[in-house]
Order: C-alpha cells, then sequence, then structure tokens
C-alpha cells in the first residue's frame, strides 16, 4: 500500500510540474508584452525597464545559461521565480497588490457557501430519486422521469440561472441577487441544483440499473424479499464505489466556485478571479490559481485511487496492468 | 453500512447548512460611527447611525490622487480627497471656489505666478503615519503649504506613474516640473528622498502660502487646481508607507468629510465619517429653480449629513436595477432596455414610478464620444477621403434611438453643446464652428467619396487586389452594448460596401492595444474633468503632454498655443471656433454622440443635483429616514 | 489463423457472426422510434442550416430594420423581432448553423486525435503512453471552462498560415472550434487508451505480432476498427458538449466573431430583455439549443444501446 501510494505521489508531483510549465508558457511566452496593461500609454522606456525588473520579467526565462551550473544564479530565472512563488502562495497580483494566499483566504468561503450546498443537496437527491425510480423502473414513472431529466439536461445553465433569477426577483425581490442575508445563497444553490439534477439521476439511474439486472439481486427477489429491502441493502452498496468517485473528484473543485453562477448572482467568490486574472493578464494570479487547481485535482485522482484501493478487492488483486 | 449511510447523512446534512458558518453577517464594521472626540479624548458615537447604499459597477482603479483617472475612481476618491479648489455644488454657469484654499489665488499681471493662501486649520484624517497621540489613538496635524507641493511633486514622480489626468496638465506648464520628472528616475523606488528635490515651478512661501510658477501665460490655470488630483499629501505619509500609488485604506491620508475603511475593490467600499472634519455648510444659494425643487431646504446645515456610504460591487446594471425595485440601494443608473418604459417621451418619470417614491433626474455632463481613427495606421493616414466617407456612411442618429433609446445626441463637431451651462465662451465657439460638414448622415455622398478613396489608397499601394481593404474596429468591451454597438457599425458600413471587422476586446487588452498603436478604429471619448472647451480641444493636440501622440496638425497646434495664454475674449472665442472647423474639415474622428443619463433615485434621498464635472459633492446628500422606512427601503 | 479484424473485444473470438456487428447495430436502430425521430429531428437542423446559409446568409448584413426593433412576435415575424429588426427566426436558424459547425468541426478536429494518441499509448505503451497520459493529467489538472477560456484567450490575435491561401484567423470561429478540440480529445483518448490495453491482451493481436506484423500495422488493423465504437459514442456527446460550451463562450462575450448570429449571444442580449418583457429571443434561442442538444442525445443513447453486445435490460 506505502508503495502505491509513493508512487502515485510522485506521478502527482510530475503532473504538478506540467502544469507549471504549461502555464508558464502560455502566459509568458505567449501573452506578450504585458506593461502595456498596467503602464500609461506614453509610459517611457526606462519606466517599462523599472516595471520588468520590479516584476522579474527581465530574467530569462528558463535557466540562466551565461552563470555556471553549479551556481544558483544559473536557476534564478522567471520559471524559477514563477515555481517558487506559486508554491509559496506568495504571488502577488500586478493589478492589486493583494497576495494570492490573502485573495484565497477571502474569497474560497464565498465559493464554498455556494459548492458546497450545491454539491450535498445535489448529491442527496439525485441519489435519491435514482432509487425511487429504480424501485418503480418500467412504470410510467420511470419513463416520465426519464423524459424529464434527459429534457433538463438539454436546457443549458444559462436558461435556469436567467429565468431563475426573474422568478425569484416575482416573489422575494430581495433574495434575487447579493448577499445581504446570508440565507440568500440558496436561490444560487437552488439553480445550481436544479441544472444538475438531470444528468446526475440519469447517471445513477444507470449505474443502480446496471446492478438491479445482477444475477444476486433476481435470487434474492426469488427468495422473497421486497425490492427495498434489497435496494438499499444489497444494490446499493455495490453501487457506491462508481457514485463516490464521482463525488470525490468534484470535491477538489469545489473552492473553485463557479463561474457563471457567482458573476450572476453577485458571490465574491474564486469562480471569477480565475477568469477575470485571465483577461487583465494578471500573470502571478493565474499561474498561482492553477498551480492550487492542479494540486486540488492530483489530491483528487489521489483519493479515488486510494478509495479504489481500500474498497474494491478486484483492484487489490488485480495484477499490475 | 448502516454507520456509512448515517455519517454520509450527516457530512451532507452539515454541508447543506454550511453557508451560516462561512459567511459572516454583512455590517461590515460599520456598526458604531465615531462622530467626534470630547474634551477628554473619549469618542463621541453617533446615537442612530444614518446608512446610504449604493453601487458601482466598473473597477475602482485608483485610490490615489496621483493615479486617478477615470469617473469611477474620481467619484470614490471625491468623498476622501479633497484640492485647492471646486466647483460650487448648485450655481450654474459653474463658479469655481476655494475648498483647501482660503481664497482665490492673486494671480500676477504677467500670468505666470499663481499666489494661494491655504486655509488655516484643515486636519487630516487620523492615520497611523502622524504616530500616536496622547489619548492612544492615532494623531492628526494641520495641512501645511509643504503638502500641497508634495502633491505636485507625486504627479510628476515616475514611479508612480500618474496618469494623463494629473499630469498632462502640468506638464511643460511648470516650471521645472518635467525636469523634476526626469530626475526621480534616477532613485530607488523606496528612496523617499527624491521628494526633497526642489521643483521651482511650486514653492511653499510659508507655512500656509503657496506659489506655483508657469512657463507661459496662462489664465485658466486655476481650473486644473480644481481638480482633487493635486490633494495634499503629508511627507510622513510618504515617509511612511507612499513611496508607490495608494493601494491599502490604511494608506490613504486625507482631509475629506469621509474616511475610506474598507476597500475591496471589486466586493465593497465603505465610507465612514470623518470625525476630525472641518466644519462645513450647506450652500445658502444656487441657481435659479434650486429653491423651488427644495435643494436650499437645508441651507447652512452642517455637512455631512449621512454617517456611512456603503457601496457594494454590483457588475451588471441589470442586477443594479433589480436592487433599486428591491428598495436594496437608494439610487441607480437607468438602463438602456428600460429607459422606453421609465422615462416618457418628454424626458420626465412615468407615472407608475412616480408613485413609489421615485424621482429622475438628469446629468449633463460635458461628454462626447467618438470612434477614433488612428492615424499612424497607413490606411488611415492615407485617406482622407475614406475617413470622411466613414462620417457620412454611419447614421447616428439612428445609433442613438436603437442603441441608447434616443439617449443623447449627435455630436456635430468636437465640442459638446453642454458647454452650455459651463462655459458661455466655449459653448459660443461650438456654435461658431458649426455643424461640420462630414458629421452628418449622407450615405451617397459617402459612396462617391469612396471613389475618391480608392484613388488615394490605390496611389499609396495600399488596395487589396483592387479592393478597399476590410476595415478593423476594436471595442473595449464584450458585453451585450458593445456587442450591439460592433454589429451596428458593421451593418452600416457594408450598406456602403465597406467590410469591417469588429473585436471586442476586454479592458487591458484595448489598453494595451491603444497604446501600442495596434488599432485602426477604435472607441474613444472624452469627459472633460472641468467642463471647458479647452479640454476638449486639447485631445488633438500634439505638443507636450499630449494625450494622444498620432494625430498631429501643425496649424492646429500653433493655434492651441497662441489660445492657452489668452484670457477669455471674443478672439479666444474666434480662435476656438476656428480650431473646431479645422478638426471637422480633418475628420481624425468619426463623432458619435453626447450622452444623456439619468439617474433615479427614491424621494427619501434629498439633496440631489447631479454635477456634471466635479466629485465630492456626496456630503450634501441627506437620507429621510422615517420615509425610507414607510416605503420600505433598506435601514441597514 | 485468419487475419480478419476482430470487431467488438469482448465478443468472444472465433465465433462465427451471422451478420456484422455495425448492420445489427444498424438494424437495431432502425427499430427504434425515438432514434428515427431524433434522426429526423437532427437531420431538420441541418437542413434549415444549409437552406439559411443559402437564402439568408447573404442578405443578413442588410436585413435590419430599425423602425421594427424590438417588435413582439406577430404573423410575419413569428418569433419576433431583435433589437435592431431582424426577424428572430432567421436569426436562430443562422446560429443554428454556427452550432452545428462549431460541433462538427470540434469534433473532427478531436475525436480522430483522441483516438490516434489513445490507442498509440495503450497498444504501444512505455514511453508514448508516458507522454501522453502526461499530458492528459496536465491538460485535466484545470477545469474544463478555464482551459477553453484561456486557450481563447491564447488566440485572441492570432492569424495561422498568415499571407498564404490557407489563412485562419482564430479570432472567430476558428478559434473556438480549435480552443474546443484541445480540451474535448482527452475524453476520448482515455477512454481509447483503456480499451486498447483490452485489446492488446487478445488473441488475435499476440498471433499478429507473432506472424511478425509491423506494430504500425496491427495498430491500424486490429486496434483502431475495435475501438470505433468508441468514437462514435464520444462523438455525440462531444457534439453536444462542444454546442454548449460555444453557447457559454458566447454569452460571456468571447466566442464567434461580432455579427456572427449564436444562441449564446442571443442568450446574452436577451438577459435584462426579460425584466422589460421581451421574452421572445431567449426562448427562441434556449428552446432551438435544447431541442437540439435532446435529439442528439437521445440518438446517442439509442446507439450507445445498440452497439452494446450484451442485450440491455429494458
Amino acid at each position: 500500500m506505502g508503495a502505491f501510494i509513493l508512487q502515485r505521489l510522485a506521478r502527482a508531483v510530475v503532473t504538478i510540474f506540467g502544469v507549471m510549465l504549461l502555464t508558464f508558457v502560455l502566459f509568458r511566452v505567449v501573452a506578450g508584452d504585458i506593461s502595456a496593461n498596467y503602464l500609461a500609454s506614453d509610459a517611457s522606456p526606462d519606466q517599462r525597464q523599472r516595471f520588468y525588473r520590479q516584476h522579474a520579467l527581465d530574467r530569462p526565462l528558463l535557466v540562466d545559461a551565461t552563470k555556471p551550473i553549479t551556481s544558483p544564479a544559473f536557476w534564478d530565472s522567471q520559471f524559477t521565480r514563477h515555481l517558487i512563488d506559486s508554491v509559496t502562495l506568495r504571488a502577488t497580483s500586478y493589478a492589486t497588490g493583494q497576495s494570492v494566499g490573502r485573495m484565497i483566504a477571502e474569497r474560497a468561503p464565498y465559493s464554498l457557501a455556494l459548492t458546497m450546498p450545491a454539491l450535498a443537496i445535489g448529491w442527496l437527491a439525485a441519489l435519491t430519486i435514482a432509487l425511487l425510480i429504480a424501485h418503480y423502473r418500467n412504470t410510467w414513472l420511470d419513463r416520465l422521469a426519464v423524459l424529464l431529466t434527459t429534457l433538463g439536461m438539454c436546457v443549458p445553465l444559462l436558461a435556469y440561472m436567467i429565468v431563475g433569477q426573474w422568478i425569484v426577483f416575482r416573489i422575494v425581490p430581495a433574495a434575487a441577487w447579493g448577499l445581504r442575508n446570508v440565507s440568500n445563497i440558496y436561490v444560487p444553490v437552488a439553480i445550481a441544483v436544479l441544472a444538475s439534477i438531470g444528468g446526475n439521476v440519469r447517471l445513477y439511474r444507470t449505474i443502480i440499473l446496471d446492478e438491479i439486472t445482477r444475477d444476486y439481486v433476481r435470487t434474492a427477489r426469488a427468495k422473497g424479499a421486497p425490492l427495498s429491502r434489497v435496494l438499499l441493502g444489497h444494490v446499493l452498496p455495490n453501487c457506491m464505489l462508481p457514485i463516490l468517485t464521482q463525488l470525490v473528484m468534484a470535491i477538489p473543485f469545489l473552492i473553485m466556485g463557479s463561474l457563471l453562477l457567482e458573476s450572476f448572482f453577485g458571490i465574491p467568490g474564486l469562480g471569477g478571479q480565475l477568469v477575470t486574472s485571465i483577461s487583465r493578464r494578471d500573470v502571478p494570479i493565474v499561474t498561482a490559481l492553477t498551480f492550487v487547481t492542479a494540486v486540488l485535482y492530483v489530491t483528487g485522482l489521489l483519493a479515488t485511487d486510494i478509495l479504489y484501493a481500500v474498497f474494491d478487492p478486484r483492484v487489490r488483486l488485480k495484477p499490475r496492468a | 453500512m448502516k454507520w456509512f449511510s448515517v455519517i454520509s447523512l450527516i457530512v451532507a446534512a452539515a454541508m447543506a447548512a454550511s453557508p451560516f458558518l462561512l459567511l459572516r453577517s454583512d455590517t461590515a464594521g460599520y456598526d458604531r460611527v465615531v462622530i467626534g472626540y470630547d474634551d477628554t479624548g473619549q469618542a463621541i458615537f453617533a446615537a442612530r447611525r444614518v446608512v446610504r447604499f449604493s453601487s458601482y459597477s466598473a473597477t475602482v482603479r485608483s485610490i490615489d490622487p496621483a493615479t486617478c483617472n477615470d469617473p469611477t475612481s474620481a467619484w470614490i476618491q471625491g468623498h476622501f480627497y479633497e484640492g485647492l479648489y471646486a466647483y460650487h455644488y448648485l450655481r450654474r454657469p459653474l463658479e469655481i471656489i476655494p475648498l483647501l484654499a482660503a481664497d482665490l489665488p492673486e494671480v500676477s499681471a504677467d500670468g505666470k505666478t499663481y499666489t494661494i493662501r491655504i486655509r488655516p486649520g484643515v486636519r487630516y484624517a487620523r492615520n497611523r503615519c502622524f504616530g500616536a497621540d496622547s489619548h492612544h489613538r492615532w494623531a492628526t496635524r494641520t495641512v501645511t503649504a509643504e503638502d500641497f507641493v508634495n502633491a505636485f511633486k507625486r504627479a510628476g514622480d515616475c514611479h508612480l506613474q500618474a496618469t494623463d489626468v494629473a499630469r498632462a496638465p502640468l506638464s511643460g506648464r511648470i516650471v521645472g516640473f518635467d525636469q523634476y520628472a526626469a530626475a526621480t528616475e534616477t532613485f530607488q523606488p523606496a528612496d523617499a528622498s527624491r521628494y526633497d528635490l526642489p521643483m521651482p515651478g511650486v514653492r511653499a512661501i510659508d507655512h500656509l502660502t503657496l506659489q506655483i510658477q508657469l512657463t507661459a501665460p496662462d489664465q485658466q490655470f486655476i481650473h486644473t487646481l480644481a481638480l482633487h488630483n493635486y490633494a495634499p499629501i503629508p511627507r510622513e505619509a510618504i515617509d511612511c508607507s507612499l513611496t508607490g500609488p495608494v493601494h491599502r485604506p490604511e494608506q490613504v491620508v486625507s482631509t475629506g468629510p469621509y474616511v475610506l475603511q474598507t476597500f475591496q475593490p471589486q466586493k465593497l467600499i465603505v465610507l465612514v465619517r470623518n470625525p476630525d472634519f472641518r466644519e462645513m455648510t450647506y450652500p445658502r444659494s444656487g441657481a435659479p429653480g434650486d429653491a423651488e425643487a427644495g435643494l436650499l431646504d437645508d441651507a447652512g446645515k452642517t455637512v455631512p449629513f449621512i454617517d456611512v456610504i456603503r457601496l457594494d460591487y454590483v457588475r451588471e446594471d441589470y442586477s443594479g436595477w433589480l436592487l433599486f425595485l428591491a428598495g436594496e440601494i437608494d439610487s441607480s443608473n437607468v438602463q438602456t432596455e428600460l429607459f422606453a418604459s421609465v422615462v416618457t417621451p418628454d424626458r420626465s418619470l412615468a407615472q407608475r414610478w412616480r408613485r413609489r417614491g421615485i424621482r429622475l433626474h438628469a446629468c449633463q455632463s460635458p461628454t462626447v464620444y467618438w470612434l477614433e481613427f488612428n492615424m499612424s495606421d497607413p490606411v488611415m493616414r492615407a485617406s482622407p477621403s475614406l475617413r470622411r466617407a466613414i462620417c457620412l456612411a454611419v447614421d447616428v442618429e439612428t445609433y442613438v434611438s436603437v442603441l441608447f433609446n434616443g439617449r443623447g445626441k449627435r455630436a456635430i463637431n468636437c465640442l459638446p453643446s453642454s458647454l452650455e451651462q459651463l462655459d458661455p465662451a466655449g459653448y459660443q465657439a461650438h456654435v461658431l464652428a458649426g455643424p461640420g460638414p462630414y458629421y452628418r448622415y449622407d450615405p451617397d455622398k459617402a459612396a462617391a467619396m469612396l471613389l475618391a478613396a480608392r484613388d488615394e489608397l490605390a496611389a499609396s499601394g495600399l488596395l487589396i487586389e483592387g479592393h478597399l481593404p476590410t476595415l478593423r474596429i476594436d471595442l473595449p468591451g464584450a458585453d451585450v452594448q458593445y456587442a450591439k454597438m460592433g454589429d451596428f457599425f458593421r451593418q452600416q458600413l457594408q450598406a456602403v460596401g465597406l467590410d469591417a471587422t469588429v473585436t471586442l476586446n476586454d479592458w487591458s487588452t484595448f489598453q494595451a492595444k491603444v497604446s501600442a498603436g495596434k488599432t485602426q478604429m477604435h472607441a474613444a471619448g472624452w469627459r472633460s474633468p472641468d467642463g471647458r472647451a479647452d479640454s476638449f480641444l486639447q485631445r488633438f493636440y500634439s505638443g507636450a503632454g499630449s494625450p494622444s501622440a498620432a494625430y498631429s496638425n501643425r496649424r492646429f497646434d500653433v493655434l492651441y498655443e497662441r489660445v492657452r495664454a489668452l484670457p477669455d475674449s471674443d478672439q479666444r472665442t474666434q480662435l476656438q471656433a476656428e480650431m473646431t472647423r479645422m478638426i471637422s474639415e480633418d475628420c481624425p474622428v468619426l463623432l458619435l454622440t453626447e450622452p444623456e443619463s439619468f439617474v433615479l433615485t427614491y424621494d427619501w434621498l434629498k439633496n440631489v443635483k447631479p454635477h456634471p464635472v466635479g466629485y465630492g459633492y456626496d456630503k450634501y446628500l441627506r437620507i429621510d429616514t422615517d420615509r425610507r422606512r414607510a416605503l420600505g427601503g433598506r435601514e441597514d | 489463423m485468419t487475419d480478419a479484424p476482430c470487431i467488438f473485444s469482448d465478443a468472444p473470438p472465433g465465433l462465427p457472426l451471422s451478420a456484422s456487428p455495425w448492420r445489427r447495430t444498424w438494424r437495431k436502430l432502425r427499430r427504434s422510434p425515438a432514434a428515427i425521430v431524433c434522426a429526423a429531428v437532427i437531420a431538420v437542423y441541418v437542413a434549415a442550416a444549409v437552406f439559411t446559409s443559402m437564402a439568408i446568409e447573404p442578405n443578413w448584413g442588410t436585413s435590419q430594420d430599425y423602425a421594427r426593433a424590438n417588435l413582439p412576435p406577430s404573423t410575419d415575424q413569428p418569433f419576433g423581432a431583435d433589437a435592431f429588426g431582424r426577424s428572430v427566426l432567421a436569426k436562430t436558424l443562422l446560429a443554428a448553423k454556427v452550432s452545428l459547425t462549431v460541433g462538427l468541426v470540434t469534433n473532427v478536429i478531436a475525436i480522430p486525435l483522441g483516438l490516434l494518441l489513445g490507442a498509440a499509448a495503450g497498444y504501444f505503451g512505455r514511453w508514448i503512453d508516458a507522454v501522453v497520459m502526461w499530458l492528459v493529467a496536465t491538460l485535466a489538472a484545470v477545469p474544463g471552462i478555464v482551459r477553453v477560456i484561456a486557450l481563447k484567450f491564447a488566440f485572441t490575435d492570432t492569424v495561422l498560415f498568415g499571407g498564404t491561401v490557407f489563412q485562419i484567423n482564430l479570432g472567430g470561429m476558428a478559434g473556438v472550434c480549435l480552443a474546443l478540440a484541445m480540451t474535448f480529445w482527452i475524453g476520448t483518448c482515455r477512454l481509447v487508451r483503456a480499451e486498447a490495453l483490452k485489446i492488446r491482451q487478445s488473441d488475435y493481436v499476440l498471433a499478429a505480432r507473432a506472424s511478425g506484423r509491423s506494430g504500425i500495422g496491427i495498430l491500424f488493423t486490429h486496434v483502431l476498427p475495435n475501438v470505433m465504437h468508441i468514437a462514435l459514442v464520444n462523438f455525440s456527446l462531444g457534439f453536444v458538449a462542444a454546442v454548449m460550451a460555444e453557447v457559454i463562450l458566447s454569452y460571456l462575450g468571447i466566442g464567434v466573431a461580432v455579427g456572427t448570429p449564436s444562441w449564446g449571444s442571443m442568450i446574452n442580449a436577451a438577459r435584462s430583455d426579460l425584466i422589460v418583457g421581451r421574452w421572445w429571443e431567449l426562448t427562441a434561442a434556449v428552446a432551438a439549443l435544447s431541442v437540439l442538444v435532446l435529439a442528439i442525445n437521445v440518438l446517442g443513447d439509442r446507439i450507445r444501446d445498440a452497439l452494446d453486445a450484451k442485450a440491455s435490460a429494458p
């Protein structure tokens, strides 16, 4: 088990390094001259030089080939600084001068307040509905549910957001925007749940139905056990693994919030932050946030792998591919 | 399995209820407001604080007077920074009154020396840079003339990168300014000793007298002094933390009626009453019609009336409108889509809104929007006929009616007609110059001019396989309004046979493109900070301190320099008219609109009179809290 | 020992097959009413798109009529008029063309890319697998929509093969397609790789290798045909995802160029119209989008069911 985790960790580090390299290339090299976004239009060349020096943009990109390879100065390059700044969360925004650590501390609670309830409520509701549908499969209820969920999946989140806000505004105007009352957050939460419930119910239904068609269920029913007991007692535990996997993969991204919902409902979270920083060419923030996301992602992958290794005996017994 | 499901249910419930743990209540630290200190130094708190709720939708780019360049930042800064002079709140035409100065300046006979006496006894808001006082609070001191010298030096300090509004009026005009600016480049950013360098053009003769030396006679310089960009900055603040631009509210050292308590640029701004603010009263006289409108009811009373101003960041106009209708904020702009249903054709408020206690106020501001032709682009430079054809091809009247619901009017020359109330002499120049020959809609003439354009471009080798090249338009935003604008321009140009691609840029990219000169046509405009015709004409000047280096007309520049030295007179007006006619003839820009904007407020917000150019008048607003409660508005 | 490609690796090898599995799938589909209806709906969309691009698009640039701006639905404009007086019906159909193009082009780039890389990674293993998986993990670490937005920003002013006949301006639709393709190939790649790993162990492949066939040859004769079903299913999923993503990008203002109608920009424009009671543009865009996505989703479902070698329980 230990070797397994170590191997996965090593792979995770390599992935994160890959992400850093990619974002670095994308934003430092491709984006070009960033100073134009932050300096006045008639800034003198001296001012531009000062801007570059201040933000260490005059260092060589990857390695300083003019210095000997053994000295630390060889590694003093933009990429190294970018790595260190991102890892220690010390990167400061070009635009506001705020450090990314502080920005995350300030904004993360808002994003989490939106995504955590949405995940919990959405998951519970979808699972319950899927179980109910599986119980009543092949009846009109099942067909109606399939129709509704398929339809619900096809309507874009944008439509739910716009119409949802309009409806809420008609009923409780003060809740249509902003966080005046803490309970206002449940409006975008409800919209997020609505938009995702269709897809989730279909997915869980497929997983549960796959299990229900297995032989042991038929045996149990033949022995006279009621379907509800079979569902809850036998089918559900066996379905848990794929369902949990999906859930666990979603957890790392909770902190990044939701771009569309946050900007539409005025929630000051991290959701829009990455896109705003990209549009402002605020490179330190972009790279630091991407680093954070990458770390969360590989953590999620690692957790899923461990989950499978612990709960699914077949994984442990299967020889390495 | 049982315990697993129980645990997961508990975890899910906890997650669902997490907002109550994560989000704290909203009062943002203004529960108790200090309105003064008694003799023993104890703070006196407001018995029942009055909070005004407002919103802002653009990013506040700066809380430093030297880098203040856009209306939103200026509006916020006006609450706490004050300049030497200001405009009277109510009187029209605009009148300059002393604010931190004691009285109007003494101008020497040759028009080059301004001697200004500073008002005594003006204290800064308490700040840590002054150290602690005997009661273990931050101390304060009164404003001196040296503080103003620091302000002018900061405008020239290259490490602060002061922007157009602060620096351009001084560059080349104040003796020694440009040399000082060049000298600061040799200093390290954190080295405050560069403020010890003298600037001969701005000197403190004694603690309360400031003297400014200009390079050339300028009778209009007082208008530059009426900007809050030159708010006094004490040396202690510079030594303490201000060797770079102001970023955090603790760094703000100001004299105004409010103090910046919370500054989270894209979330929340809270301004709290300044307990050390000097005694200031509401104006006793105003423009004709103000008394009837109830604007003089509070004459003589001590301002500010409101204790706390809370500004939430509301990115979209639509959401701001929802908040306004719900009574959550006290005022709102009128969105374009809503305009027709809110405002009747004769520009008054529709009845059903009046019944809810909503009032409409027109904001006249001296602004002109245009589509600027980048003269360093070869196509634009080579063919004046093309520029003129484009001007003739776009139907700006329809532009106003379709995109802005008729809110605004077509600009006929580069001076706006709103100067009438603000700069009568400049308005005369606007009238004398008359409508530009190409600033009207004439698609047939446009098509004819295109033939001439074709020849001009062919002569410069810029035709692409015998066709006119595709034009490029750059717009500074990606929201619906800009998309519609771009679509409209394409339609109009296509109707005369011109092809155009429109790029919707975000603000940063747009800035970068414009300053690198990579655009062909881009949206621009000018909102005059002082309501004078000169500031519009300055946009086309290419000499020192010029904003736009691309357009250069030697004859125009010569006239501009002549006009600058003259006092208001008939001759000056004639010259301004001639300059305006030159621009109309040359078409360096496609003039679009003089926008008309409106503000809706609830009638519990009193003393509302939108000011065309100045900022810092929110101190005169008052809230009738009983009326607000009765109408269901927000209290806390 | 036949060299014929073995289709569907989990069908028992060596058994005589009465009819080609593809034909079996086709027959199953033909019998399903839902599949036929959906295919018909998609055909209608395609026909409408072709019709509008021939009949309406040439005049679209001058079809504005400012006097009729924002009129509600009436007899001669069944879906009402937009802000410039143009028919919302025509706009919706033109936007359908944009969406269909984006969906098609994106997947035409992404699916083969994912197929090739996944098959190569799964079959050849070792360093090819390591590189491809590293690339996949790296790209997947950034959340989806952010990836697309970042790529689109990076492309803002790029022009590929500038100055030649093949010049592509990445500012508009081409950039959208490319950015989406560069994020969608990952899903296909992963699935194909898993399948290729299984195929590598199958008897047919082992026999082919023993008889000395080259790796590339085996890739094309044995591996790729057996993963085609994944490509087909992912095509339908990817089409839907591409259409939805383009809507979001256009809503954010970084999608197709200004002047090209798109459902996303229609929804964006209609956002504040709802409060003044102008519902027709929003409804038209959302309805058109939802029906198309529904049809593709249901058809994709049926194809997946028909491809399943085991009969799925009803």
